[in-house]
């Protein structure tokens, strides 16, 4: 299958760029301008699909909704207004369709089985500040790491992949998931304590 | 890894981690088919519709209801019992119409007659057969002017002051005086009657006077 590499700038949405996504969105949704769409698209689809991925731990599933996502904004972006958050709308549309995916699933607090985690090409590079060594430790953990993100629990998932993928705060990921943000601080707290105790037993292993 | 030399991992080592996971070694890919059916449909989505704007919509309400006030003007909705408005009027009218008539232009020849026949008399002229004979003699009469309630009305100063001068010109009689000269007497009689009831400030000379007083004839 033909796959093309989610960018990883991605991520770094809503830093500075000459037109914010809220202009963007805006003059797409009022004259139809599919170049502000296709900056919009470009701008988040790493960390769209990302979220989706290790929310899901499918690929075909995550795909599936990245594109039911992508598809809703294309359909509701009359409804879209410049005083909400781009950003906020996407990741919303994204979490309300993982919601409706899970109870699809029967799997409303179900612990999603570890996700598969790429392998690192034998060529691929090492980081040139790193040793050999500590760059294979490095990328060691970060595949354990995302193992452990696996199989936290679904809101505790939400909560920080909301937080590393989205960028957002505790009241956004309160808004977005529909719960107080006490909730939100103690499902982070959960989830940081349960990946920390992972990765230092598989450390110390 | 030597334990003595692992960083703690606190938040900030968790995210840094996290974020070593967005390499290309880590970072999931689009299906290229997805991401063409995305864009495509992106690019394929109908345009909105152009919305008029705000003032325009306010003017379009605000001609509506002008609109509409103008047809609940023009036809009014029919009610069962007057409204307040109407009650006042009525009253106001029948306290005109409680008050004395205009004395006769005989006695002051300058005042006004009333411009309108009262209604009793221009019922009658209209029903009975001493109207229908009055007009009949008026417009027999070739000197006489037309018989028409507006013409008396226009004329009846003058008409009044020459009446009081002689009795004999007056040429509101002279369809009357015809009739006799045709010695058709009854009828000049009755529409001599209607005549009299009709009009103000006729003046009768003893001829006339006579066949008004005189009984009516058998037909």
């Amino acid at each position: 299958m033909n796959r093309i590499v989610a960018d990883s700038a991605s991520h770094t949405a809503g830093t500075v760029h000459a037109i914010t996504d809220e202009a963007l969105m805006h003059r797409y949704a009022q004259t139809g301008e599919h170049a502000a769409f296709d900056s919009l698209y470009r701008r988040y689809r790493g960390s769209l699909l990302r979220y989706l991925h290790r929310h899901t731990g499918a690929p075909a599933t995550a795909d599936e909704l990245f594109q039911d996502v992508w598809l809703a904004i294309v359909r509701s972006r009359e409804g879209y207004r410049p005083s909400a958050s781009f950003r906020s709308w996407l990741f919303t549309l994204a979490h309300n369709r993982l919601v409706d995916h899970y109870r699809k699933q029967g799997r409303v607090r179900a612990v999603i089985a570890e996700p598969r985690v790429d392998a690192p090409p034998p060529d691929a590079p090492a980081p040139e500040s790193a040793t050999p060594h500590a760059a294979g430790e490095q990328r060691e953990l970060a595949a354990r790491l995302l193992q452990l993100i696996g199989t936290l629990p679904q809101e505790q998932r939400d909560a920080f992949l909301l937080k590393e993928e989205g960028g957002f705060a505790l009241e956004e990921i309160a808004r977005i998931t529909g719960v107080g943000p006490e909730t939100v601080k103690s499902r982070l707290r959960y989830a940081l304590a349960k990946l920390r105790e992972g990765l230092e037993a598989s450390h110390g292993s | 890894m030597d334990p003595e030399n692992r960083t703690p991992l606190d938040e900030a080592t968790l995210g840094a981690l996290y974020a070593s996971t967005r390499d290309e070694t880590h970072t999931p890919v689009v299906d290229a088919a997805i991401e063409a059916r995305i864009l495509a449909a992106a690019r394929t989505a109908p345009r909105r519709r152009m919305r008029a704007a705000p003032w325009a919509s306010a003017a379009v309400v605000v001609l509506a209801l002008g609109v509409a006030w103008q047809v609940v003007r023009v036809a009014p909705p029919e009610r069962t019992a007057p409204a307040p408005f109407e009650q006042s009027a009525t009253a106001e009218d029948m306290a005109v119409s409680r008050q004395a008539p205009p004395p006769p232009a005989a006695t002051s020849p300058a005042a006004p007659l009333p411009a309108t026949v009262p209604p009793a008399a221009a019922i009658a002229r209209k029903t009975t057969t001493a109207a229908r004979l009055a007009d009949e003699a008026a417009s027999s009469a070739e000197s006489a002017p037309a018989f028409s309630v507006g013409l008396v009305a226009a004329d009846a100063p003058a008409v009044a002051g020459a009446a009081e001068a002689n009795a004999s010109t007056d040429p509101r009689l002279d369809g009357v005086r015809a009739l006799l000269r045709e010695g058709k007497r009854e009828e000049a009689r009755v529409a001599l009657a209607a005549l009299r009831a009709r009009e103000t400030g006729l003046v009768l000379d003893a001829e006339l006077e006579a066949l008004l007083a005189a009984p009516a004839e058998p037909r």
